[in-house]
């Protein structure tokens, strides 16, 4: 069976999604040149195709700028 | 004189046999006791036509009786009525069959010639009739035309296909073990929490199913949009506007995006090629189910249990063929000409069917899949007897078109590409024209035959584009399953039947693991998944369950017996079991507080109630019984309140009205179009007009006040 690793503050899932969102803030950062992460962080809460997980990370994110690195 | 004893499926296909095989072609029809049987004649021998209603004989606990017990390891085949009260009736025809079957001398399985056809008459043959299946014959058709009828009682196959019944009864235990022990043990573990009633169930083919859509959810929740440009551009020549194609069809950065517009704009574009190609196209194959199901659901937004209900109404009625096939192909013994003189002789395909019959020779495109029992569906080229009701007359006409089509040549289409350059930069245009129409005039309007011209340029000459700009888009999460697609996964990965299928998506939208159209997952099927995937993971891995698929493949083929398959699928269920059990409680709880999360969200409005912000829910009046639209605001003086279908399930969609902005609400009932409606609309119109449909009217306020906002599932279920 396949296991993974949560974190101090995050299930496995959102574990998982919060690597997904820092690699997508490169690709993002790179897209437009340079990007400061409150405003990627602002953006991606507003897309309509943003995940409900991806939402959650996203404003957890908001609140907790300490938990980016 | 000699007694023939006929078992066919259901009593529509009994009156149409009895019918072809009636001397006078008027049989005599006895009903005892709401049993209908036909009694034909001939010369030699008088001819008893009797009938099922699907299975008269279930799997069953041998020694458990409680539908509580599990695990259970010990079954046994018994009357469907002793097993289940819903199916009181079938006792009656159970002991009329019996009765019928002591004056016969002969006996014949004339069930559908599939697998759940030849389980269906061979359990009847055997436990109604006494053990007649060792004796008994089969009749084999693939339409119930009075033709094919007679020729089939004519070559009867002198014993019962075994290998088909005993596929079918391995199928039938395979799904009976692990559906009652995996579904009792999820049921009753939620249950012993104490936290209300709710019916879970899960099986070899009904979680895998759920598992991909779980999985497609999961992908969407967790989805990441990603930038990227696009050139938009056109150029414009004679007074007409074209769409350029940019040589990269998608651009990862601005700069580069930018780039490409500040070098084309108001640039003159050079032809630099131009390419042209023919392309012909084949007609499309017959129809599969499977093929046919999905392009019902593309055409006219039939769901795949719909649209085989609708095409089991037309094979009893003669007018396809058996429908239940994997076949794609047509073979010549089913007639050609005559079907397609029979569908020339309906006044809106004479002219295309009779273009078809002067042709030298007929010769149907056919497709790879084949199966050994039924040719792919056809019509029979028979007019209906009766005024179709729409959806299967659609289902009749392309059913018609398909079949002729693929006696068609093959259309001609002119691909033309030019590519246009400003260096570094590169333009297309792209066109195409129908060369000729071949198969697509006989398949219209289910075939496009869109052209799309390109101005008149050679290579070297120039011209301006118009306009370009570079437009920022985001990468858009994997689309959802649609019951059509969820379907054309499970064949994929060969799980279910091309039978079985359609109602495995039906019963996952009855327990609420799934909803709307666009198929999402809901909390308690994340939940379910997440669990079995925890502790059981080989139950939902559609490999394990295709394996199974193979291995009832395999008895059917005589490579493996049924006993080999039901000792493996023991040895393997028993260790799960046992683990799942001590691990009861861990597992109940959390699937309790699932099932309390879901009904409360499954009666809540994300919609504010209009007059005062507050929730709206679905509520059941104590009065009335009748179900509405009330806002939880009631203790502090709001009334609002709106009607609500009064059958079905109710579920509230996602969707808003495009008029009011209102969340639509969706009635589902079994074998019957899921109607979505706008409450708060309906309400307008009605307090303007008479009322159309059954919806309760909302309760006065002094009734309101005497209902309890009533929150159990029993809410939404009507059925």
């Amino acid at each position: 069976m396949e296991t993974e690793q949560a974190t101090a503050d995050l299930c496995p899932v959102h574990a998982r999604v919060l690597d997904s969102v820092k690699k997508a803030y490169e690709a993002w950062a790179k897209a437009y040149g340079s990007l400061r992460l409150p405003d990627f962080l602002q953006r991606v809460a507003k897309l309509q195709g943003t995940g409900r997980t991806t939402r959650e990370i996203v404003e957890f994110l908001q609140k907790n700028p300490e938990k980016w690195k | 004189m000699m007694q023939t004893l006929i078992v066919c499926e259901k009593p529509d296909a009994a009156a149409r046999v009895a019918r072809a095989l009636d001397e006078d072609g008027d049989p005599r029809r006895i009903e005892t006791q709401g049993v209908p049987v036909y009694e034909s004649r001939n010369r030699h021998e008088t001819i008893i036509v009797c009938s099922a209603l699907g299975h008269l004989y279930a799997v069953d606990s041998k020694t458990h009786t409680s539908r509580r017990y599990y695990p259970v390891w010990d079954f046994e085949w018994k009357p469907k009525h002793l097993i289940d009260k819903k199916s009181a009736r079938l006792g009656r025809w159970i002991q009329i069959i019996s009765s019928l079957a002591e004056k016969a001398d002969r006996y014949i399985n004339a069930c559908d010639y599939d697998v759940e056809g030849s389980l269906i008459g061979h359990t009847i043959l055997r436990y109604a009739c006494r053990g007649a299946d060792s004796k008994a014959q089969r009749m084999k058709f693939s339409t119930m035309t009075e033709k094919e009828l007679k020729s089939a009682y004519k070559t009867l196959a002198p014993q019962l296909d075994i290998q088909l019944v005993e596929a079918g009864r391995t199928r039938h235990e395979l799904d009976w073990l692990y559906g009652i022990n995996l579904s009792r043990l999820l049921t009753e573990s939620a249950l012993k929490q104490n936290r209300g009633y709710s019916t879970l169930s899960t099986g070899r083919v009904q979680g895998p199913t759920l598992k991909f859509v779980v999985d497609k959810e999961e992908e969407i929740q967790c989805f990441t949009p990603t930038p990227f440009w696009t050139i938009d551009a056109t150029l414009t020549q004679n007074g007409q506007e074209y769409t350029l194609e940019y040589e990269k069809e998608k651009i990862s950065t601005l700069a580069e995006a930018e780039l490409v517009v500040r070098d084309c704009k108001n640039c003159i574009l050079e032809v630099e090629s131009t390419e042209s190609r023919n392309i012909q196209q084949s007609p499309p194959y017959p129809f599969d189910l499977s093929t046919l199901q999905s392009e019902a659901y593309r055409h006219f937004g039939y769901t795949p249990s719909r649209t085989l209900a609708l095409a089991e109404k037309l094979y009893l009625e003669a007018l396809i063929s058996y429908p239940r096939t994997s076949s794609q192909k047509l073979p010549p013994d089913i007639g050609y000409s005559e079907i397609l003189h029979g569908i020339a002789s309906m006044a809106q395909y004479r002219t295309l069917a009779t273009k078809l019959t002067l042709q030298n020779s007929l010769h149907p495109n056919q497709g790879p899949k084949d199966d050994p029992a039924h040719p792919a569906v056809y019509p029979t080229g028979e007019s209906p007897k009766r005024a179709l009701i729409q959806p299967e007359a659609n289902l009749l006409n392309l059913i018609i078109k398909r079949f002729m089509s693929a006696f068609a040549e093959p259309s001609l289409r002119e691909s033309s590409k030019l590519t246009l350059k400003k260096d570094p930069h590169r333009f297309f245009l792209r066109g195409t024209r129908l060369l000729r129409e071949g198969w697509i005039q006989f398949y219209r309007p289910y075939a496009s035959d869109e052209s799309q011209n390109l101005p008149d340029l050679k290579v070297g000459d120039k011209t301006p584009i118009t306009k370009i700009q570079a437009t920022p888009k985001f990468t858009e999460p994997p689309p959802r399953y649609n019951p059509s697609s969820l379907l054309r996964k499970m064949e994929e990965e060969n799980i279910g039947t091309k039978a079985t299928r359609a109602e495995i998506i039906e019963i996952l939208y009855r327990r609420s693991y799934i909803k709307n159209i666009r198929i999402e997952a809901t909390p308690l099927a994340l939940k379910l998944i997440n669990l079995l995937n925890k502790y059981c993971p080989l139950i939902i891995d559609p490999a394990f369950t295709a394996n199974l698929e193979t291995a009832m493949d395999n008895i059917q083929t005589l490579q493996i017996t049924r006993s080999h398959v039901i000792a493996e699928t023991l040895d393997h269920l028993r260790p799960i079991m046992l683990d799942l059990i001590a691990r009861e409680d861990e597992i109940g709880s959390q699937l309790a507080e699932a099932v309390v999360s879901q009904r409360i969200a499954r009666l809540t409005f994300d919609y504010p109630c209009p007059q005062c912000g507050s929730k709206l829910k679905i509520i059941r009046s104590r009065t009335s019984g009748k179900r509405f639209i009330g806002c939880t605001g009631y203790q502090n003086g709001c009334r609002f309140t709106l009607p609500l279908p009064q059958f079905g399930n109710l579920s509230i969609t996602q969707t808003n009205c495009k008029i009011c902005g209102f969340q639509l609400v969706q009635a589902r009932t079994k074998g019957r179009r899921p109607m979505t409606s706008c409450a708060r609309c309906y309400s307008n119109k009605t307090r303007a007009n008479a009322t159309e449909f059954p919806t309760a009217a909302a309760p006065s306020a002094a009734q309101q006040a005497t209902d309890k906002l009533v929150e159990a599932t029993s809410l939404v279920k009507d059925q």
